[in-house]
């Protein structure tokens, strides 16, 4: 225990003053102060664009970090070859794994609260300098999303390390992550699709099969997606809530466990 | 010297050949802008897809493109040809099914597609995802009623949609008479009248509203005249000839004025209607 | 006991689709408590490899390898183990006080107790002035040193340095030579792994040569370098006629540098040699046996490797 402490404290220092997290936020800000221009372009819904772009700063900012941080902490450790100093120590591979995990989940739990703060700050801003009629910013939906879509960028985390864990580029940990999050956004809208029947396309049932696959074995990432409840106000019931976010733990788990599994027999020459 | 000014000059000719080549491409640019197109949308299932998760960001995209397009064309006063409106449709259309529940495409489409592309039917189709995701705006029922009556000719309809405008909490109590009124007459310049009073009250684009008001004018015009039509049949127990009979014959004051440039008449029936047709002449 | 056994280690790795590289092969040694053991050896003669298996970063292919009688694979032993690897990395936004926190916390220690101990390792490397610096200011033998105070964080047993020398200035390397004698002085065990044969020949009581994978000698540094004389060699400032006509009898070689001349007697008769130069006076600077030097001896090993005798 003390061993996921040590690590995930160094693992966090490591993170938040990289270089890296200064500037994006200062992008960040740059960003935000753009969705008072940008929602004002629309004649009506004012508010909700404003929660629209602010949501997804926030969502594409804290995507960048999780990847960049995703693959520093483990495929960075790996190529520079910093494990080592880890490792000497009375460590065992599956604390490192999970120490290690555990600062980074903290680091991206941190900076999305950072981005929450900024966000509902410019949708506030929008919010009191419009008589929109149809403007009511509905707060907790609003948190929901930012929630869930740090929840889901902790998926994608363990995402990384999985693919860390056995490849040994970086590039290619980060490019494949890359490529599961894709396939993440889009397998459900694909499931669909394919269960409806697109006009007049004959669909093969080779395709159904695997897309069917693809959807179980890859995380589902619209399962955290809230963002049109928080830009409407829609009801979203706490058992919604609750599940999502089991599955959402569980899938993690399984990265994290394999990743721990495999690592056990990885070398450091 | 010469030296420590190199850099200077090499930099200042520089910016100042960029400027000139800028200006030059700025005047090409705006030659290029008057004949701006705008793109079929992609179908909504491969938006969807693409969107990643960014659905109702790609909504606003597509919807303010529309928007800023079709504001440019009216600033130029470049015409919008039937094709363009299609897509303009179609924009709206896609971008109102990637977020049902995001109000502008339903307005703007109402504004745009019924007065200049003559596209009621189509203004209706977008309207009705309007309705089904956003049913307490009695707003749109209401627009999808007067389209019905006033462009359409199918009072059933707008009846129905009126009745369904007046059921919402926030709907004003005209909503109701208006709809009771329809259910039971068969048109006319009054109905017209009321409702469209009611329609640019609802409208907060001027250019659209001015479009109204002006309509509202020469409807009034024939409200005015088919009265007179009827004191002067009481009167004199027979239909004027001209509407100047009305005039000579003391039954009105003076001839009120079609907005659109055209002179009241009477028809072979005996109704009343203007030779503009309720359209700009164009002098 | 012995601080560490290697038995039958041997570590072999793919080589394409169906070759074998070895790297290292049939490693038997013991290193007993309290010694400082020289590894020596060329490059690529798996040095690093070794000291890997011992700290569980590589797996051996065969054999077995323990220290204070726990196999390396139980990861409690490596908080008795203090270690430093060769141009080491670090977290370049750490600080040297994280660092050896990290170090401690991980082997066990209280917080106190690693306050203690942060500062005393750190005023040894003179890191003091730089404690809540970041790492990445550091320069390369900064970093070493830094090192240093993580691998003994702990007040490990058994430290086993990779190349320690590695990158330091002469100052840095007194400094490393004066720890290492002072962990001796703790009755700590050290095994480490050098290039710089000078190094080893002051401070290691054992040595063992590896050339291509495998273990050429091991033993005491007193045996290897205490074998009968081949000969005797002087160092003069001048030759006089009566030496050079007495040398005459015996095999010898010379060569000048400078002011002096070095004389090689192959003979092993002291008295003869003695006799040769009895009468330079102050003009013998010095004289001594004749003996392979560490560098003799490891560049025959390497030889007999090249040979092809196993």
């Amino acid at each position: 225990m003390r061993n996921l402490w040590a690590i995930g404290r160094i693992t966090f220092l490591e993170g938040v003053r990289s270089r890296f997290f200064y500037g994006l936020f200062v992008v960040a800000c740059l960003l935000f102060s753009t969705t008072y221009a940008l929602s004002y372009l629309f004649p009506r819904d004012v508010v909700k664009v404003a929660v629209d772009l602010s949501l997804a700063t926030a969502s594409l900012v804290g995507l960048i970090l999780t990847l960049f941080w995703g693959t520093e902490s483990l495929a960075k450790d790996l190529e520079k070859r910093t494990i080592h100093m880890v490792l000497a120590k009375a460590v065992s591979r599956s604390e490192y794994i999970v120490g290690k995990f555990a600062g980074l989940a903290v680091l991206i739990g941190v900076s999305m609260l950072l981005l929450a703060a900024l966000a509902s700050l410019s949708v506030w801003t929008v919010d009191a300098l419009t008589d929109d009629q149809y403007g009511v910013i509905h707060w907790s939906l609003f948190l929901l999303s930012l929630a869930m879509t740090t929840l889901m960028y902790g998926l994608v985390a363990s995402v990384i390390f999985f693919f860390s864990s056995f490849v040994s580029s970086t590039f290619l940990a980060l490019g494949l992550t890359l490529v599961v999050y894709l396939i993440g956004q889009s397998v459900e809208e694909l499931r669909l699709l394919i269960q409806a029947g697109a006009d007049g396309i004959d669909i093969s049932p080779m395709l159904t099969a695997v897309v069917t696959v693809a959807y179980h074995v890859f995380p589902n990432l619209a399962v955290f997606d809230f963002k049109a409840q928080a830009a409407h106000g829609l009801p979203v019931s706490a058992s919604t809530v609750v599940w999502s976010a089991l599955y959402g733990a569980l899938y993690t788990s399984v990265m994290i466990a394999l990743s721990a599994w495999f690592f056990r027999k990885r070398e450091f020459p | 010297m010469a030296r420590a000014l190199f850099f200077p000059i090499v930099v200042g000719s520089l910016i100042a050949a960029h400027v000139g080549v800028s200006l030059e491409v700025q005047s090409i640019r705006h030659g290029l802008l008057r004949q701006a197109e705008v793109m079929a949308p992609l179908p909504a299932p491969v938006l969807k897809l693409a969107a990643l998760g960014y659905r109702n960001l790609v909504a606003d995209w597509l919807f303010s493109r529309t928007l800023s397009f079709h504001g440019g064309q009216l600033a130029q006063k470049a015409p919008i040809n039937d094709e363009t409106y299609r897509i303009i449709y179609r924009r709206l259309d896609v971008a109102s099914e990637l977020d049902p529940y995001f109000v502008d495409p339903y307005f703007f489409g109402q504004a745009v597609l019924t007065w200049g592309a003559g596209m009621p039917q189509e203004a209706n189709r977008l309207l009705d995802r309007g309705r089904r995701y956003r049913p307490d705006d009695w707003i749109i029922p209401f627009f999808m009623g007067f389209n019905a009556f006033y462009f359409l000719h199918d009072n059933a309809q707008a009846a129905a949609y009126l009745m369904e405008a007046s059921r919402h909490p926030g709907s004003p109590p005209f909503a109701a008479l208006l709809a009771a009124r329809l259910a039971s007459q068969s048109g006319g310049t009054g109905m017209s009248i009321e409702f469209l009073q009611q329609l640019a009250a609802q409208t907060e684009d001027p250019a659209t509203r001015r479009q109204i008001q002006r309509r509202l004018e020469a409807l009034k015009g024939i409200w005015l005249l088919e009265r007179a039509v009827e004191r002067y049949r009481t009167r004199f127990g027979e239909m004027p000839t001209t509407v100047s009979d009305l005039v000579a014959r003391g039954i009105l004051l003076r001839l009120p004025i079609d907005p659109y440039g055209g002179s009241f008449y009477l028809d072979s029936h005996g109704k009343v209607w203007t030779t503009s047709d309720l359209r700009p002449i164009r002098r | 006991m012995n601080a560490i056994v290697v038995e039958g280690v041997s570590k072999t790795y793919p080589d394409g689709f169906r070759g074998k590289k070895v790297a290292v092969e049939g490693l038997s040694f013991e290193v007993p408590q309290g010694a400082v053991f020289g590894f020596l050896g060329p490059n690529g003669a798996g040095k690093s490899t070794t000291i890997k298996i011992l700290l569980n970063l590589i797996v051996p292919t065969t054999g077995r390898a323990t220290i204070l009688d726990r196999p390396v694979t139980d990861k409690a032993i490596r908080s008795r183990v203090g270690y430093l690897p060769e141009n080491p990395n670090f977290y370049d936004y750490l600080t040297p006080e994280e660092l050896l926190w990290f170090g401690g916390k991980t082997s066990g220690m209280t917080t106190a107790r690693i306050r203690e101990r942060t500062d005393q390792l750190l005023r040894l490397v003179d890191l003091g002035h730089v404690r809540r610096k970041r790492l990445r200011t550091f320069s390369k033998g900064m970093l070493q040193r830094a090192g240093v105070g993580l691998a003994l964080i702990n007040d490990p047993d058994v430290v086993v340095f990779d190349e320690p020398m590695s990158g330091l200035d002469p100052l840095g390397r007194k400094l490393m030579a004066d720890i290492i004698r002072g962990l001796k002085q703790e009755g700590k065990t050290i095994f480490f792994s050098s290039h710089i044969l000078h190094d080893v020949e002051d401070l290691c009581d054992h040595v063992g040569i590896m050339v291509k994978g495998r273990l050429r000698r091991v033993a005491r540094l007193a045996e290897l370098l205490s074998a009968k004389p081949a000969g005797w060699k002087a160092t003069v400032r001048r030759l006089s006629d009566g030496a050079r006509a007495r040398l005459a009898g015996l095999s010898w070689t010379c060569s000048d540098r400078g002011g002096f001349t070095d004389i090689q007697i192959h003979d092993q008769d002291l008295g003869a040699a003695l006799d040769a130069v009895r009468d330079l006076g102050d003009d013998l600077v010095e004289f001594s046996p004749l003996r392979p030097t560490l560098e003799d001896i490891v560049l025959q090993e390497v030889e007999r490797a090249e040979g092809g005798t196993a």
